[in-house]
């Protein structure tokens, strides 16, 4: 296939960035798009040019690091995938494809389609975790809980924290990201110690960060390419209104900690 | 972080503050969109329930209330869109992975909000405070619809107004629920369908009086 790219260039967190046109002769349709970018690159090396600068790492879709907007759409046009697992084989010959990175106040650019995502590191350091002692992993159905909230905690959990709800929201918005994080503790017995200080501190950081508001446009949950449901979002706020509402100040400051 | 600007303040409390107010403006929606349909049962019908409801005893406590709750409403939709749009970034080309009007009247409930409180001035200052024609010694509002929407092009405004608002509310209502943390695998469709079925009744519903003058006019 015959491609034009147009790629966002930007050398720096401070300099202005801006689209610059490929041309890409002979694209395998069975490549995925990243090796499409790879091949791209290996062209510019050997002209002398500086590569492309993109994230990733697994290259099977389960790690979260890579993520492109393609012609405006959050790890291109395929629902439920991220974009190294997107294939060429969903553009055609003589396309035009404008790839740009996540863009977001919380998501900073560093370098062409690089962007800084240390936002979701803070948001998880302020409450993602749970304080267990480590030791053998227990058997998944030891724990005697419902099927369907281990189901429920499953699917939460199944966030990559990749950022294309931030990146396809109107309103660059952490929400699905957060109400995930928050839900898959919330389910499960392990999570109840620090349910309250959970909710509250996330949350907390989310505002923080300066990400938007959710205005349920369900954008983010059409981009995930872990089909993160919005009701994840519905819990994080019962979750934050039972926090915020049901502790005296006191109380809540000292189970924020 | 204190509790009063965890409850107001935090994203999820003006989130919340927006839902609540959102569904108790629908409900005042509601009543008066059952109010104006008596105007179809009659003349004697409509202004005795409008002379009733003047009589309300607490009445300026009511519309007190309801100012509030709008001021609140919309003072939030201001405040969420300068915070909305501060933490956005604009791409160069815009896509969905969504489609359907939805979508678009979900990304455009600040402007379809501004057009119903422009068309809510005006509302207000040519229904509830102007002079109410008398008949027979008493307010005739019957009446006033008719004076009020002879004017083709305020009764063409007038439409366009409550079409606008049917949009915010198809997304808003149901919108709303989800605010407060409502959202059920059988609950939730039920009230996306709600929320446009009550869209239509309250379009359809509203400019059916405009409608009915310009008609009757003609």
């Amino acid at each position: 296939m015959k491609l034009t790219l147009k790629v966002w260039r930007q050398s720096g967190p401070k300099e202005k960035g801006r689209l610059v046109a490929y041309v890409l002769d002979d694209v395998s349709p069975d490549q995925s798009f990243l090796e499409m970018l790879d091949d791209l690159n290996r062209v510019l090396v050997l002209k002398g040019e500086e590569p492309v600068v993109f994230e990733h790492d697994c290259r099977e879709g389960i790690c979260g690091c890579c993520g492109l907007m393609i012609n405006g759409q959050a790890h291109g046009p395929v629902r439920g995938t991220t974009v190294c697992q997107l294939h060429m084989r969903n553009f055609k010959d003589g396309d035009t494809i404008v790839i740009e990175p996540w863009r977001a106040k919380g998501f900073p650019v560093i370098k062409d389609l690089m962007v800084d995502r240390s936002a979701f590191d803070r948001i998880i350091e302020a409450g993602g975790y749970v304080s267990v002692n480590t030791g053998g992993i227990p058997d998944a159905n030891a724990i005697p809980i419902r099927k369907e909230d281990a189901d429920l905690a499953m699917d939460a959990a199944a966030c990559i924290g990749c950022g294309a709800c931030v990146a396809s929201c109107p309103n660059a918005s952490a929400m699905l990201f957060v109400g995930a994080k928050i839900s898959q503790y919330a389910l499960l017995p392990q999570g109840q110690v620090e349910r309250v200080a959970r909710a509250l501190n996330m949350v907390a950081a989310m505002d923080r960060e300066g990400f938007g508001n959710c205005s349920n446009v369900a954008e983010c949950e059409a981009s995930c390419p872990k089909l993160i449901t919005l009701s994840n979002i519905q819990r994080m706020y019962r979750e934050h209104v039972k926090a915020s509402w049901k502790y005296a100040p006191r109380e809540a400051r000292e189970a924020a900690g | 972080m204190s509790w009063f600007r965890r409850v107001f303040l935090s994203s999820i409390g003006k989130k919340f503050w927006m839902g609540v107010t959102g569904v108790l403006l629908c409900l005042f929606i509601a009543f008066h969109l059952t109010a104006n349909l008596v105007f179809f049962l009659g003349k004697e019908a409509y202004n005795g329930l409008s002379a009733s409801l003047e009589k309300i005893p607490i009445l300026p406590l009511l519309e007190v209330g309801l100012f509030a709750l709008f001021g609140l409403h919309i003072l939030l939709g201001i405040v969420l869109y300068f915070d909305n749009r501060s933490s956005r970034d604009r791409y160069a080309v815009y896509g969905t992975k969504l489609g359907g009007f939805g979508t678009w009247a979900s990304k455009n409930m600040i402007w379809t909000g501004a057009i119903v409180l422009i068309y809510l001035g005006i509302h207000v200052r040519r229904f509830v405070f102007s002079e109410v024609p008398e008949l027979n010694g008493h307010a005739d509002y019957h009446g006033l619809n008719f004076e009020v929407f002879s004017s083709t092009l305020y009764a063409l405004w007038y439409i366009f107004g409550v079409a606008v608002l049917a949009v915010h509310i198809s997304h808003g209502f149901q919108s709303a629920f989800r605010s407060l943390g409502v959202n059920h695998p059988v609950y939730t469709p039920f009230l996306e369908w709600l929320s446009a079925a009550a869209a239509v009744v309250v379009g359809v519903g509203f400019a059916s009086i405009p409608i009915y003058v310009l008609i009757k006019g003609a």
